[in-house]
C-alpha cells in the first residue's frame, strides 16, 4: 500500500500534474490577489477590523480621537478656529474649547455641560487634567494615552495651560458611520482572504508535495541527483532569488500600472490578470527547478558542503593543514626524510637568517645606547655570514663533484671517487653512486668474461674437433694408398674418405655459425658492387651449374650496386644460397637470380623450383639444422640457410625467406651505399 | 739432389706419423718433434729442409719457435693449425712463416704444398738469381716476359696467350685490385660490357694451373664485390 503510494506519487505524469496545478493555482491566486486589492485600493479597509469586530476597541478608533485632539490643538495653539474646526466638523464630531474668555466651538449655543453627554464618548480636559469619558465599564487606562502626550510632547502642552478646557463630543450617528465602514471592511477583508487562502494554500500545499518527492523514482528508496544539482549551492540560491524578485517585481509593477494608471490598456482587468499570470507563472516555472535542486541538496545533505563557500573553506582548511605540516616537518626534521641533504642546507640557511636577525637587533639597540654593542653586532653579523658562505660554498664544491661523478659515471669511467669529505651531507650520495658504478663494472666485467669464456669455448671445441678429424683424414688417405687391398675394403675407404669430408665441412660450417651468431667474426666490410659480387659468384660456381642442368635465368640491375658488406662473407652467403638451390631444384626447372636497386635498397632474389615438398615454414628453414625431412638424405650440413642469414645480418643486410607452393624464395637486402662515399677508401684492400 | 728433409713438429703423435707417412710416400725424408724445444734442438743437429709446425704445443708453441728458428734460418716453414681465422692466417705468416695450413687438411695438398715449398727453396733460388730484368717474380710465381713463360715454384705452367696477358697485369702491379672491365679493356683491348663473366672464367683456369687449391688460391684472388688481384708475397 505505501509502496503504491509511493510509486504513485514519485511518478512523473503525477509530478507533471500537479505542475500543472501548481501554476493553475497560482493563476487563481493572482485574480484572487489582484481582485483583493482592488477592493482595498477602492475602499481603503482597516485591517484591525478584522481582529476586532468592535470598532470602538481598536486602536484605529483612538488614532481617530488622537487625531481629533490634534486638530483642537491646532485652534488652541493658533487661538483661532481656522481650517481645523472645519475639519472637526466634517470629521462628525463636536467640540468645546474655552481658553481663558476665548471660546471656539462648532456647537454653537451648547455649553460644556451640554457636551457632556451621559452615554456618548467624550473627552474633557480641564487645565490639563483629563477626565475620560468613555463607556460605562470600560477601562479608563486605554484611553491614558492623549494624557501622556499632554505629560510628554511639548506640543500638547497647550492643553496644560491654565484656563483650557476642552471637550471633545462624538455623537452616536458617527460613531455609528464608523462602524458601518468598520464592518464592510471586515467583511471584504475575510472574504478576500478566504478566497486567497483558497487558492495560495493548494498552491503552497503542491510546491512542498513537489519538493517532497522530488529526487524520488518509483521503484527504489535512493535519492537521484539531477543535472542542476551539480551547481554550486550559491549559485543556485542566487539564481532563485533572482528569478523570484524579477517576477514579483515585474508583477508588482504591471499592478500597480493598472492601480494607479488605471487608463487605456491598464484599466483591462483581464488583460493585467494575463500579464501578471504570465510573468508569475514563467517566474515560478524558472524558480521550480532551482528550488527542486536546493531541496535535492538538502536531502542528500550537500547543501553546505557542496557550495562555493565550503569548497573554499575546505581548500583553505586544506592549505592551512599543509603549511601547518611543513612548518612542523620542518622544525620536527621529518620533512627531511625524503631529502637528507635538504636538512643541513635548511638548518643552515635558518640559523644564518636567524642569527643575522639577532645582530640587526643588537645593532638596533646598540644605535640606542653604546656604540660598543654597533661594533659588536657588525663583527658577529661579518663573522655568521662568513661561516654561511663556507658552509654554503663547500655544499656547492660536493655537489659540483657529485655532478662531475656522474658524468664520469655516464662517460664509462666507473672508479672515479670525487674528493668530498666524508662528513659531508653529499658522502652517502657519492658513495652510493660508487657503488653503483661498482655494480656496473662487475656486470661488465662479467659479461666480458663471459664473452671470452665463449669465444674460447668455440675455439677450444674448435681444436678438440679438429684434431682427432685430421688423423681420420690423413690415416683414411694413408689407407686409401695402401697396396692389395681388396675391392670392397677399398669401397670402405671410399665411404670413408667421402664421410669424413663431409664432418669437415660441417665441423667448419657449426664453428662459422657458432662465431657469427655470437658476434665473433672478423668483419671486413667494404664498399663492394652486389652486381660484381654476384657474376663472380655465378662465375665461380659455373662448374657446378652445368653439371646441374638447371638453367640460370639472370637479370641484374645496372652496375654499380654499391653496398657496404664483407664481400668473402657475402660470397659466402650467395655460394649457400645457389648451391641451395642448385641442390633442392626440381630436374629440367630453371633458377631465377634478380639483383634490383630501388630506393635506396638493393634486392637479391633467388627463386627456385623445389624438387621436394617442402613440408616446413619460411622461419623454419633459416633455423639451424633444419632441413626438408625429404632432403635430408641429400648433401649438406643444414646449417646453409643459417649461415646465410647470419652472415647478411653481420654485414648490415637481411635475408628472408618466402615458400610459395613448390617456389622457395631467398630475399637479400642492403641498404644502397654511396650518401658517403669519402669513407670508401677507408678499409679498402 | 739428394733426398730431401723435413721435419714435422707436432704434439699428436698420430697426426704426426701420418704426414711422415704421407711424405714417406712421396720419397721425402722425415723427422718428428713433439714439442717447440725438440725442433729447435732437432734442427740444431741434423740437416733439415723444411719444418711443418704445429701452433698449440706444449713447452714451446709454433709462433714462438718460428720467430727463434727465423732468427738464425732461412728454412721454409709451413704452419699447420687448427686455428682457422684469418687473423691466425696472417699473424703466422707475418712471423715467417711461407704457408699456413689449417687443419683438417686435405693429405695431397698438403704434400703439393711440401713440394713447392721445397722446389722454391732448393731450385728457384738459382732461377731467381739467374733471371735478369727481363724476368717478374710474386712468391713462387716467376714470369718470363722475354720467353712469355710463367715458373709456379720453378715447374713451368703452360698458360694460353690471353691468360698469360692477364697474369702480366696483375703481375706487373702486386696488390693492386683490377675490377673485370679494366683486365678486359686492357687485355682485350676492346671496349667492356658484361663482360665479368668471361673475365671470371679466364681467371679460374688460370687459378686452376697455378694455384694447388684454387678453392683457396694463394696467388690468384678474388677481391668479391670488386676484382681481382694477385696478391703481393
Amino acid at each position: 500500500m505505501v509502496t503504491k503510494l509511493k510509486g504513485f506519487s514519485t511518478n512523473t505524469l503525477t509530478r507533471a500534474a500537479a505542475f500543472a496545478l501548481a501554476l493553475f493555482f497560482l493563476a487563481l491566486t493572482i485574480v484572487t490577489l489582484y481582485d483583493l486589492a482592488f477592493d482595498i485600493y477602492q475602499n481603503e479597509p482597516e485591517p484591525e477590523a478584522l481582529f476586532t469586530p468592535d470598532y470602538k476597541d481598536s486602536n484605529a478608533y483612538y488614532r481617530w480621537i488622537d487625531d481629533c485632539l490634534w486638530e483642537i490643538r491646532a485652534i488652541i495653539a493658533a487661538g483661532d478656529p481656522g481650517s481645523a474646526a472645519q475639519q472637526l466638523t466634517d470629521e462628525g464630531v463636536l467640540f468645546r474649547v474655552q481658553d481663558g474668555e476665548a471660546v471656539f466651538t462648532n456647537a454653537e449655543g451648547c455649553s460644556a455641560a451640554d457636551l457632556t453627554p451621559s452615554s456618548d464618548l467624550w473627552v474633557a480636559i480641564d487645565n490639563g487634567e483629563l477626565t475620560n469619558h468613555l463607556r460605562p465599564g470600560d477601562s479608563s487606562d486605554t484611553f491614558a494615552f492623549s494624557a501622556l502626550y499632554a505629560d510628554y510632547y511639548s506640543d500638547y502642552s497647550v492643553f496644560n495651560r491654565d484656563g483650557v478646557s476642552v471637550q471633545l463630543f462624538v455623537p452616536q450617528s458617527t460613531l455609528d458611520e464608523h462602524q458601518a465602514h468598520w464592518e464592510q471592511s471586515r467583511g471584504l477583508l475575510s472574504r478576500g482572504l478566504r478566497q486567497l487562502a483558497l487558492c495560495a494554500v493548494p498552491f503552497v500545499l503542491l510546491t512542498v508535495f513537489l519538493c517532497v518527492v522530488t529526487g524520488r523514482r518509483p521503484g527504489d528508496d535512493a535519492l537521484h541527483a539531477g543535472r542542476l544539482d551539480r551547481v554550486w549551492t550559491e549559485l543556485l540560491i542566487a539564481a532563485l532569488i533572482t528569478v523570484i524578485i524579477f517576477s514579483v517585481l515585474l508583477a508588482m509593477s504591471g499592478l500597480e500600472n493598472a492601480f494607479y494608471r488605471g487608463f487605456g490598456f491598464w484599466s483591462n482587468r483581464s488583460v493585467v490578470l494575463w500579464l501578471c499570470g504570465l510573468i508569475l507563472g514563467t517566474g515560478y516555472s524558472l524558480s521550480m527547478p532551482l528550488l527542486l535542486a536546493l531541496v535535492r541538496k538538502i536531502k542528500a545533505g550537500r547543501f553546505f558542503r557542496h557550495s562555493a563557500v565550503a569548497a573554499l573553506l575546505r581548500r583553505i582548511v586544506r592549505l592551512c593543514r599543509s603549511a601547518a605540516a611543513l612548518f612542523r616537518g620542518l622544525f620536527s626534521g621529518s620533512a627531511f626524510y625524503a631529502f637528507p641533504f635538504a636538512e643541513a642546507v635548511f638548518r643552515h640557511r635558518l640559523s644564518w637568517v636567524l642569527g643575522s636577525l639577532a645582530c640587526a637587533l643588537l645593532f638596533l639597540f646598540g644605535l640606542g645606547s653604546t656604540a660598543w654593542f654597533c661594533t659588536l653586532a657588525a663583527a658577529l653579523e661579518i663573522l655568521i655570514s662568513w661561516w654561511y658562505l663556507q658552509s654554503d660554498n663547500q655544499t656547492l664544491t660536493d655537489m659540483t663533484h657529485i655532478v662531475e661523478q656522474i658524468d664520469r659515471i655516464a662517460g664509462g669511467d666507473l672508479s672515479w671517487a670525487p674528493p668530498i669529505p666524508p662528513g659531508s651531507q653529499l658522502a652517502p650520495a657519492s658513495r652510493q653512486l660508487s657503488d653503483i658504478g661498482g655494480g656496473m663494472q662487475k656486470s661488465v666485467e662479467k659479461q666480458m668474461q663471459s664473452e671470452r669464456m665463449k669465444v674460447e669455448l668455440v675455439t677450444n671445441v674448435s681444436h678438440d674437433l679438429k684434431t682427432p678429424l685430421t688423423s681420420i683424414i690423413s690415416y683414411v688417405d694413408l689407407l686409401s694408398k695402401v697396396e692389395g687391398l681388396p675391392p670392397e675394403a677399398r669401397d670402405y675407404v671410399a665411404i670413408l674418405a667421402q664421410k669424413s669430408d663431409r664432418l669437415k665441412s660441417l665441423v667448419y660450417d657449426l664453428f662459422e655459425l657458432a662465431k657469427s651468431t655470437s658476434g665473433n667474426m672478423e668483419m671486413q666490410c667494404e664498399a663492394l658492387d652486389f652486381h660484381r659480387l654476384v657474376e663472380q659468384t655465378l662465375g665461380e660456381m659455373q662448374e657446378r651449374i652445368d653439371q646441374s642442368g638447371l638453367g640460370l635465368r639472370v637479370s641484374l640491375a645496372d652496375p654499380p650496386v654499391t653496398i657496404w658488406a664483407d664481400g668473402r662473407k657475402m660470397y659466402r652467403v650467395l655460394q649457400n644460397i645457389i648451391d641451395n638451390a642448385l641442390k633442392y631444384s626440381l630436374a629440367g626447372t630453371r633458377i631465377y637470380v634478380d639483383l634490383t636497386a630501388q630506393n635506396g635498397v638493393a634486392l637479391l632474389t633467388v627463386k627456385n623450383t623445389s624438387g621436394y615438398e617442402m613440408d616446413f615454414t619460411a622461419e623454419e628453414i633459416t633455423e639451424r639444422f633444419v632441413r626438408g625431412d625429404k632432403a635430408r638424405t641429400a648433401e649438406g650440413s643444414g646449417l646453409g640457410l643459417s649461415i646465410a642469414q647470419s652472415f647478411t645480418q653481420a654485414c648490415g643486410g637481411r635475408l628472408s625467406v618466402a615458400i610459395d607452393g613448390d617456389q622457395f624464395k631467398v630475399f637479400i637486402r642492403f641498404d644502397l651505399y654511396g650518401a658517403n662515399p669519402g669513407s670508401r677508401d677507408s678499409s679498402a684492400v | 739432389m739428394e733426398n730431401p728433409c723435413v721435419l714435422v713438429v707436432d704434439d699428436d703423435r698420430e697426426i704426426n706419423g701420418a704426414i711422415c707417412k704421407l711424405l714417406a710416400l712421396e720419397g721425402i725424408r722425415t723427422l718428428q718433434a713433439f714439442d717447440g724445444m725438440q725442433a729447435l734442438d732437432l734442427l740444431a743437429q741434423s740437416s733439415v729442409q723444411l719444418i711443418i709446425l704445429d701452433v698449440m704445443m706444449p713447452k714451446l708453441d709454433g709462433l714462438s719457435a718460428t720467430m727463434q728458428i727465423r732468427q738464425s734460418r732461412n728454412i721454409p716453414i709451413l704452419i699447420l693449425s687448427a686455428k682457422s681465422e684469418d687473423s691466425d692466417k696472417i699473424l703466422g705468416l707475418s712471423m715467417g712463416a711461407d704457408d699456413y695450413v689449417t687443419k683438417p687438411f686435405n693429405p695431397p695438398e698438403l704434400v703439393a704444398r711440401v713440394r713447392s715449398l721445397l722446389r722454391r727453396y732448393l731450385t728457384l733460388g738459382d732461377v731467381q738469381r739467374q733471371s735478369g730484368t727481363h724476368s717478374l717474380t710474386v712468391g713462387g710465381l716467376t714470369l718470363d716476359t722475354e720467353a712469355r713463360q710463367l715458373y709456379v715454384d720453378g715447374e713451368p705452367v703452360h698458360l694460353t696467350a690471353t691468360e698469360l696477358r692477364i697474369v702480366d697485369l696483375l703481375m706487373r702491379n702486386p696488390g693492386r685490385v683490377f675490377p673485370a672491365e679494366e683486365i678486359y679493356e686492357r687485355v682485350w683491348g676492346e671496349t667492356a660490357y658484361a663482360v665479368e663473366n668471361t673475365v671470371m672464367v679466364h681467371i679460374r683456369r688460370i687459378r686452376e694451373k697455378i694455384e694447388i687449391n684454387p678453392k683457396e688460391p694463394k696467388y690468384l684472388k678474388v677481391v668479391w664485390g670488386i676484382g681481382y688481384k694477385i696478391e703481393r708475397l
